[in-house]
């Protein structure tokens, strides 16, 4: 876990350099609290739901900035995001995934980013701009580079990786480094023999669909990546809301409530959109790499908020409500008074409103109860 | 007890073999349990009880319905059709249009700022066209060769139809904001020569078009949507089928290369090596299938297979690619190809991209690039540019432009207390920056931030320092003898919607204007502050 909002060599840092201001960017305000948040999830609830595969390391290395509410960390400590730290780290990371092939890895990245085309993600780290270095790149990490680099047989066989960064354009980097010098990356494994134009696995040996290594990129190409002054970043927000349960549910290859692949997918794309276009932003999550269905995170069910709201309004002392579960079992405690709000199990009820005189009317509606909420209008009137 | 069970009958809004085999229909019971999944089926029969019905429309879309199943009876459900009504509502307008060749858009994909300046003769509309025009601010400025162009009449919806051989095809969309490129995905066959754009221009005054293809491209659209909606592996599941279908049948080769792309994308191209190769083969008109199978080739171990990539790549980059996808991967082959032989030649086509690259749209689907009309007019050699010998990185021009920006500008301050205020705040940055920097700034803040210089007029100093003359040369020399940057970029503006000056006056006024920076810029400013 990776979280750079602060930066020595930048204009507004401790110590500025003509590399720093050549960055044309400025400190942020949460991407450390959001990487924090992120280890806290996997340190707390993935660690107590998902004990077929608990969680065995965590590396967390942050630089926030001054006066950023960085959480306290469960049970590890941060380093600094330097560019030697992030190295070292890595280094254990590619080594820790070797040890067995059926462990899950997760890897989240946050900080400035920067990109060539319209797949690649590099994230600058908190030493970018230091006057010791020999190459603009030097304190960066070409992440996309390394998900490619641990696409292979000999590393863990499931992998999430996620790019909380900008993905903006610079074209006089890309005149000046085009090779991309300098950025952190991973030796790419030594390629399977084969003849091309014959079907292969990069994966090795193993089945197509038994190695899956998504890549999700906070942002498209050449957009930047919103943030709540402060708080959390927009993608870091829709990644727990969607990991905690928001697009969670059973299937037949698992019958255990879960986030899956697929759903994140779906609700990241989806929950960014909806978040940045309240700030009145535009941003798209972008997903790559090697795609196939896994299980992110099991959980169990989650309890769904429920509000019916009572048209018109003056109904509501003439009107009551009953909640059958399937139809048949009757949900107990449902609190009185409109709008009838209550957090009950997922699932499918049969709801039925009665009004007395002078409204006179009986409505009968059935709910789809579904993470992570349901909002209903009921009209007697 | 035995349970008692009723019929659950679904209707669909399309009967396709393909879509049905890949878009399940999934029945969930009271607990969200999935308990059925559909395929061609449609009907079934369930236990009495709630139910959850879900479905993906082939627009992408998906759709739940709850149902109750009774005993003894049949409960159907319906899935509607997204309404088509986007795609009736193109009439049948002919525009008269500018006549444009695959060569001009090549030329765009070069890396010379003249090639700039052609758009803007785009920039204005053609007299045939000016009165719907006149209600949109949308035009048609410029069509690839074998396209009928309508508009509908409130000129948001243009459709666009391939009446010869299949060829790349694209538009050149214009409003006075600026000009948009963007490839379509037609080819010839009766299905596929078609597609509509609803053309919009966002809050910023920048040009949005959205391709609606035909609704008998029924896979195409179906790829388009999942991925649009996020469900990639549905979409992925699709593309694995649809690239030997659209390909192999010719059916479709644009939604067969982006199935490739997707493909490629996803990590899944080894695994479609051959009808990558048959795309390439079949239809080399499409850049996107050479830059796939030069992808390919890449990972060979046969240095003559990879030596075919590398040719496959210099040819599928001299135009612009179909899909943006498509730029992507061409961008990463050259700089990462696993071959030095060639290296010289990629670097120079990289080069040679770096313009494209610049105003391409990473984000769309299909390939876009979209020049401001700022950027076209900045680029037209008419228009005045103050000193470009500036000695400070245009980083931190950039940057200093931003903080302006932020800082004052965004707070409605007009510019020339802006100046001001940023000089008495920042008055280090301002020595350091020497009077061509503040040249060079005042560039940056009116072509990447469109900050209208125009109102450097309201600088409260000015009338007592100039009185200015209609004869530009009059104001030249007032300019000249007090060096003040102001007043040079005053009549920078003038000079700029003048035309007065010959060529050779104009170079002689470069570099006087240049050697009136070099003079005690600082030092009159500071007197002016002083004041």
């Amino acid at each position: 876990m990776i979280g750079v909002s602060y930066y020595e060599h930048f204009p507004d840092g401790k110590a500025p350099t003509e590399l720093g201001y050549r960055w044309g960017m400025s400190q942020l305000s949460c991407a450390a609290r959001s990487a924090a948040e992120v280890a806290n999830w996997l340190a707390t609830d993935y660690s107590a739901n998902n004990p077929q595969r608990p969680l065995q390391t965590l590396r967390v290395l942050l630089s926030p900035v001054p006066g950023e509410k960085v959480p306290p960390l469960r049970g590890v400590s941060p380093r600094p995001a330097t560019s030697a730290n992030v190295a070292e780290a890595l280094r254990e990371f590619v080594d820790d995934c070797k040890r067995n092939p059926d462990d899950v890895a997760f890897v989240y990245v946050a900080g400035h980013g920067v990109q060539l085309t319209g797949h690649d993600a590099i994230v600058l780290l908190s030493d970018v701009g230091s006057p010791r270095h020999l190459a603009v790149l030097d304190g960066a990490i070409n992440v996309t580079a390394c998900h490619s680099a641990m696409s292979h047989a000999d590393t863990a066989s499931t992998q999430f990786w996620f790019v909380d960064a900008c993905r903006l354009e610079r074209s006089d980097i890309v005149r000046e480094f085009a090779t991309l010098k300098g950025a952190i990356t991973i030796d790419l494994p030594v390629r399977q023999s084969r003849d091309e134009l014959e079907p292969a696995s990069r994966a090795g040996d193993r089945p197509e669909s038994s190695f899956v290594s998504p890549i999700f990129l906070a942002t498209s190409s050449q957009e930047t990546a919103w943030a709540n002054e402060r708080e959390r970043s927009v993608f870091c927000q829709a990644l727990l809301e969607s990991l905690r349960g928001a697009m969670a549910e059973p299937d037949g290859a698992c019958p255990d409530w879960h986030v899956s692949t697929y759903s994140l997918a779906e609700r990241l794309k989806r929950r960014v959109q909806e978040i940045a276009h309240a700030y009145g932003k535009k941003q798209h999550v972008e997903t790559n790499g090697r795609w196939g269905k896994a299980v992110v995170h099991r959980l169990p069910p989650p309890l769904v908020r429920l509000k019916v709201n009572l048209l018109p309004s003056q109904a509501a002392p003439f009107t009551s409500a009953s909640l059958l579960r399937n139809a048949k079992t009757p949900v107990r405690r449902i609190p009185k008074g409109w709008p009838l709000i209550t957090d009950i199990d997922p699932g499918i009820y049969l709801l039925t409103v009665t009004a007395k005189a002078p409204f006179n009317s009986s409505v009968e509606d059935i709910l789809d109860v579904k993470p992570p909420t349901v909002d209903r209008d009921v009209e007697v009137g | 007890m035995a349970a008692r069970h009723g019929t659950l009958e679904i209707v669909m809004p399309f009967e396709s073999p393909v879509l049905s085999r890949i878009l399940p229909i999934e029945i969930r019971d009271q607990r969200h349990a999935l308990v059925a999944t559909l395929r061609a089926e449609r009907a079934i029969k369930l236990p009495e009880g709630l139910y959850s019905i879900s479905a993906v429309l082939d627009s992408g879309e998906r759709v739940t319905k709850p149902v109750h199943v009774k005993y003894r009876e049949a409960t159907v459900v319906h899935f509607q059709a997204e309404d088509p009504a986007v795609e009736r509502q193109c009439t049948s307008l002919v525009l008269p249009m500018q006549q444009a060749t695959n060569a001009f858009v090549s030329a765009l994909f070069s890396d010379q700022l003249a090639d700039e300046a052609m758009l803007a003769d785009l920039l204005q509309p053609s007299d045939a066209s000016a009165d719907r025009v006149a209600a949109s601010k949308i035009w048609v400025a410029a069509a690839s060769p074998g396209l009928s162009i309508s508009q509908s009449d409130d000129g948001h919806m243009i459709h666009a139809r391939l009446e010869a051989d299949s060829r790349p095809s694209w538009l050149l969309i214009a409003s006075p904001a600026g000009v948009l490129y963007r490839t379509l995905p037609l080819s010839s066959d009766p299905a596929c020569a078609e597609c509509t754009l609803v053309v919009r221009t966002d809050s910023a005054g920048k040009l949005e078009a959205k391709v609606v293809l035909a609704p008998e491209r029924r896979i195409g659209k179906a790829l388009h949507g999942l991925i649009e909606t996020g469900k990639l592996g549905l979409g992925v599941d699709l593309a694995r089928a649809a690239i030997h279908l659209l390909a192999g049948d010719h059916a479709d080769p644009i939604s067969a290369a982006y199935s490739g792309l997707l493909l490629q994308r996803f990590g899944l191209l080894e695994e479609h090596a051959k009808p990558i190769e048959n795309l390439a083969r079949d239809f080399p008109w499409i850049p996107d299938g050479l830059i796939l199978l030069a992808a390919v080739l890449s990972l060979s171990r046969r240095p003559a297979q990879v030596r075919r990539g590398h040719q496959l790549l210099m040819e599928a980059t001299r135009s612009s690619p179909i899909f943006a996808d498509a730029f992507s991967l061409a961008l990463a082959l050259l700089r990462r190809w696993p071959d030095e032989d060639g290296e010289a030649e990629r670097q120079a086509r990289l080069e040679a991209l770096t313009g494209a690259i610049a105003h391409f749209d990473f984000t769309s689907t299909l390939a876009t690039m979209q020049w401001s009309s700022t950027e076209i007019a900045a680029s037209v050699p008419a228009i005045a540019v103050p000193d470009p010998a500036s000695e400070v990185h245009p980083d931190v021009l950039r940057w200093l432009a931003e903080v302006i920006v932020k800082r004052y500008v965004s707070h409605g301050i007009p510019f020339g207390q802006i100046l001001e205020q940023f000089a008495a705040d920042n008055r280090s940055v301002v020595e350091h920056l020497g009077l061509s920097g503040v040249a060079a700034l005042l560039h940056v803040l009116r072509a990447d931030h469109d900050v209208d210089l125009g109102a450097l007029t309201a600088w409260p100093l000015m009338p007592d320092t100039y009185q200015f003359s209609e004869d530009l040369e009059d104001n030249v020399e007032a300019v000249r003898r007090d060096g003040s940057a102001v007043g040079i970029a005053l009549v920078a503006d003038q000079f700029g919607s003048s035309s007065q000056l010959s060529p050779a006056e104009e170079a002689r006024w470069r570099s006087d204007y240049r050697e009136a920076f070099e003079d005690g810029y600082i030092e009159g400013f500071e007197q002016h502050l002083g004041n």
